[in-house]
């Protein structure tokens, strides 16, 4: 029986601009369970970093805030804690990993005093029991010669190795939730791989849950337990990963799938979705889709339409089902 | 590192020798004979002309800068005309008054300037930045000796609240503790008029610097660690922001000397300035060439100073 | 598709503005209209341009006449700002002065953006030997105290109001050479020039067409704090004597009537009002600078 880790119910968050607040997250909620992973999927744009940063309380300053939502980790509502409760909770708790692993380090700290930060923060190590500890993590992580590449400098380490630091950083407090955003864009193909795996085992090992954003549904594939489609702030398809790829439902999702070169035998050409995503102030009326869909309806312009449960497990925002 | 700095000193060689060429034209196209005031003008005629011979006087251009360059290297820059005594000495005399002006000047700026800096960049837009902000506007757009003048007005002669001028009391006889204070009395005054421009352009060029660290991806990494928000603004941020700082501020030692001559001429400061600019007036341009040159050597090592400096600090630099 | 045609479209996209029609300098000039320091900097500059330019009309007397009756007179309502140490209306000279002041801070400058742009552009583009040899005469030029030289110079060629110009001129390139060695050096390698390449353009081409209208930006707006710069070093030298001569008045050469230390604590007007116009004439020059640097920097998105 598994427990839930962490519920977001209804996060609206908005960002300050010259024209007015403009709305970001518009009634975002999930659910992880302990020890799985959620993939967040969607194009750039929909939302799904600005999931991540609303639940480490991490939103652009001073323009974003968190409109209005909850966000229940262990039963405690995140958006209602003060910031120094927050700063126990990060990289402690819930860890964080980004897209640019060239830029993530801070160039002027050894990679060890890095590590060792975390570790001095939150589990009060000092000494030779901090750096023992960085060694090993390190090593967790498969970076070889741990015990040199402790006292050197982040511009030193080529890409993948930045990233796999970034990971032992994350984990060497023992997170309970790890957030990876996009963690293997940036990277080489055949890195991406490696640092996947690496993602997986510790996951399996040290029982952490991991919330996985990424636009590229070959990942969500290796990755998730389940997933849930973002489109223009909202959650448009959430289920399990298994059903999302026998049977997608939303228009959206079944495009994304089409649009992959895995599916050109099975749909004869390279389809894309046509059209862009709108921008966030110019937001269709009724179904934020209903400008590129194929299947689009009368109604898909008018209202907007909830996300339901269809089917066990399987969650749809869409007039088609409805 | 090693690889870098040697660099730089190679680098430094032909700069040197342009400073000195530089020089040497100078002391060529000023009117006037310069080899006369190259000789001790207390010998006799005789040797005079043995001297001339041996500085060069009969030989070619090259050879006379070759010559020239040997003397000057051995700390021999000729003789002053009104002072009639080695240009060596006089500078002497006067370098350190105009050292203790301008390195006080950049203390006092750096002191204030940087920590104002550092908050205004994490207050951004609030009361303080703002005020901040036009006061080092006009810190910037004012003429040095325009603020010495309005000091010595407002504050030295209507207030009495310090000396007018010079840089001890003429007259008293003070000692020990009663001389420093004597000092430091004369000393407020011009010392803040040129640490003030240098003050409004450090604050503004430490915010920004600032600023630009603040938005780095490192730093929301810091945060994502649950660091307190003072640690990652004062050592993360801070550290990455301060490198290029030290820089401009071993630089700004070109922009402190060039305003010292005009704030020692505003109050009369017996330094370098006042020696170079009643030089010019005399027309005794042996001590205004070879100050020139000892003027420029200074700002040549501040600005190797501050290329070793930044090597130094920055990682990046230090181990590749 | 042939390289050429890949070329010629890269080239279209050179000339091409953004889809929505407005040109990253339309961007910039909205950006600077909504900067209250800028604009209010500008409104200044104009209005003493216009100062400058209309001298004769706003003012009543004659700039260089002699009075010895009414020498060291109090501002009154004959003298709005009193009369100096020849009986000269202190008010007529001080906006004949803007006159100077704003001419050598723009030919100055004029003179130093034409020979930095040149060679900080050459240097940067065409690299190597050329390029060392430019950088380590910037270097040397870099370690005079400007003042210093100029106080020298001035010294031995005497003072003169072209000599001033040009000597400024040819202190202050190596800033601007510097900034658009940079500039060009990081344009050097994006894909534009490459197409121009492509395209069989010669480096003196590439160099004027292509790369230093991408520069503009950092040069216009270092040519305007260059000109604040030229103000405030013209005050300076015309205040040490070695400036503008006399008769003709500039805000530095009035401003050395104070070295005499009774004009400086009791005849407040001959000083204080020349002081205050550079102070004044800067600060615009740098609020608007500033804001322009703002305007033009692509990193800051409103």
């Amino acid at each position: 029986m598994s427990e839930t880790l962490i519920k977001v119910k209804n996060l609206v968050t908005s960002f300050k601009s010259s024209e007015g607040p403009i709305r970001v997250l518009d009634g975002v909620s999930f659910s992880i369970d302990k020890g799985k992973v959620l993939g967040i999927v969607g194009e750039s744009g929909c939302g799904k970093s600005i999931t991540s940063l609303s639940i480490m309380r991490l939103l652009p300053q001073p323009n974003g805030y968190i409109e209005s939502g909850e966000i229940l980790y262990n039963g405690v509502d995140l958006t209602k804690l003060s910031s120094s409760e927050m700063e126990a909770l990060r990289g402690n708790d819930i860890s964080m990993i980004f897209q640019e692993p060239m830029t993530a380090l801070n160039p002027v700290f050894s990679i060890g005093s890095q590590i060792g930060e975390v570790l001095e923060v939150h589990k009060r190590l000092k000494g030779r029991e901090r750096r023992e500890k960085t060694i090993e993590m390190l090593k967790l992580v498969g970076i070889p010669r741990p015990d040199k590449i402790v006292d050197e400098y982040p511009h030193q380490l080529s890409g993948g190795m930045r990233q796999r630091v970034m990971i032992a950083m994350a984990l060497s407090c023992d997170p309970k939730l790890l957030i990876a955003d996009e963690p293997t864009t940036a990277l080489d193909v055949t890195i991406q791989v490696q640092i996947l795996e690496l993602i997986k085992s510790l996951k399996d090992n040290l029982n952490t849950s991991v919330m996985f954003i990424t636009h590229d549904l070959g990942v969500i594939a290796e990755m998730a337990d389940e997933v849930a489609v973002m489109y223009l702030g909202r959650i448009v398809e959430y289920t399990t990963v298994d059903d999302i790829f026998e049977n997608p439902m939303h228009p959206y999702t079944m495009g994304l799938l089409c649009a992959r070169l895995v599916n050109v035998k099975k749909c004869d050409k390279l389809t894309c979705i046509p059209g862009m995503v709108p921008t966030l102030n110019n937001r269709p009326k009724g179904c934020a889709f209903s400008t590129r869909c194929t299947k689009c309806m009368d109604i898909c312009k008018e209202e907007m339409p909830e996300l339901k449960q269809i089917k066990p497990n399987h969650k749809v925002r869409c007039w088609l089902y409805s | 590192m090693r690889k870098y700095i040697t660099k730089r000193l190679l680098l430094m060689i032909p700069v040197l020798l342009g400073i000195s060429i530089v020089i040497f034209s100078l002391i060529n196209i000023a009117p006037g004979d310069p080899f006369s005031s190259m000789i001790d003008p207390n010998i006799t005629a005789s040797d005079k002309q043995n001297m001339l011979e041996s500085i060069g006087y009969y030989d070619t251009l090259p050879v006379k800068y070759v010559k020239w360059l040997g003397r000057a290297a051995h700390g021999d820059l000729g003789y002053s005309i009104r002072y009639k005594e080695p240009v060596t000495d006089v500078i002497m005399r006067n370098i350190g008054n105009t050292m203790l002006l301008s390195l006080s000047a950049l203390l006092l700026s750096v002191l204030i300037a940087v920590p104002i800096g550092v908050i205004s960049a994490t207050h951004k837009y609030s009361l303080f930045d703002y005020v901040i902000t036009v006061f080092s506007f006009i810190g910037l757009s004012i003429p040095v000796f325009f603020l010495g003048m309005l000091m010595i007005k407002f504050l030295a002669f209507d207030m009495n609240l310090f000396p007018i001028s010079g840089m001890v009391t003429v007259g008293a006889d003070y000692s020990g503790i009663q001389k420093f204070f004597d000092l430091i009395q004369h000393m407020i005054l011009p010392v803040t008029a040129l640490g003030m421009i240098n003050m409004a352009s450090l604050m503004r060029y430490t915010r920004s610097s600032m600023l630009e660290v603040i938005t780095q991806d490192y730093i929301r990494t810091a945060r994502a660690k649950g660091l307190k928000e003072r640690r990652v603004i004062y050592k993360h941020a801070l550290k990455n922001a301060l490198i290029p700082v030290v820089t401009v501020i071993c630089m700004s030692m070109g922009y402190l000397l060039s305003g010292a001559l005009l704030t020692e001429t505003v109050f009369s400061w017996p330094g370098m300035g006042t020696l170079i600019y009643q030089a010019i007036l005399n027309r005794d341009y042996p001590l205004v060439t070879s100050s020139t040159m000892v003027l420029a050597m200074f700002i040549l090592f501040s600005n190797l100073l501050a290329d070793i400096l930044y090597a130094f600090l920055d990682p990046r630099i230090k181990f590749n | 598709m042939s390289v050429i045609n890949e070329a010629t479209d890269k080239k279209a996209i050179l000339n091409k503005k953004n889809s929505s029609g407005i040109s990253p300098w339309q961007i910039a000039v909205k950006k600077l209209k909504k900067n209250k320091l800028a604009m209010f900097g500008l409104f200044i500059l104009g209005v003493l341009a216009l100062a400058a330019i209309f001298a004769p009309l706003i003012t009543s007397y004659d700039r260089d006449l002699i009075n010895m009756a009414k020498i060291y007179e109090a501002p009154s309502f004959n003298h709005w700002l009193g009369t100096d140490e020849l009986g000269r209306d202190v008010y007529t000279r001080l906006v004949y002065g803007t006159r100077i002041s704003l001419s050598v801070g723009i030919v100055s400058t004029a003179v130093s953006v034409i020979i930095g742009v040149i060679l900080g552009a050459v240097g940067g583009y065409l690299g190597g030997i050329v390029d060392a040899i430019i950088m380590r005469i910037v270097d040397i030029f870099m370690c005079f105290p400007f003042y210093l030289i100029a106080i020298v110079v001035a010294g031995i060629f005497g003072p003169s109001l072209l000599i001033l110009m040009a000597i400024m001129g040819i202190l202050s390139w190596p800033k601007i050479a510097r900034i658009v060695r940079a500039e060009v050096l990081t344009l050097k390698h994006r894909e534009f020039v490459e197409a121009s390449r492509a395209l069989g353009l010669n480096s003196r081409k590439i160099i004027f067409k292509h790369i230093i209208p991408n520069t503009m930006a950092p040069i216009i707006v270092y040519a305007t704090l260059g000109i604040a710069q030229g103000i405030l070093s013209e005050a300076g030298l015309s205040y040490l004597g070695l400036g503008v001569k006399q008769p003709i008045p500039s805000w530095g050469n009035m401003l050395s009537a104070a070295q005499n230390f009774s004009v400086l604590v009791s005849q407040w007007w001959l000083w204080i009002p020349p002081g205050i116009m550079v102070l004044f004439t800067v600060l615009s020059i740098n609020f608007f600078g500033d804001g322009l640097r703002d305007a033009l920097d692509p990193k800051i998105i409103q």
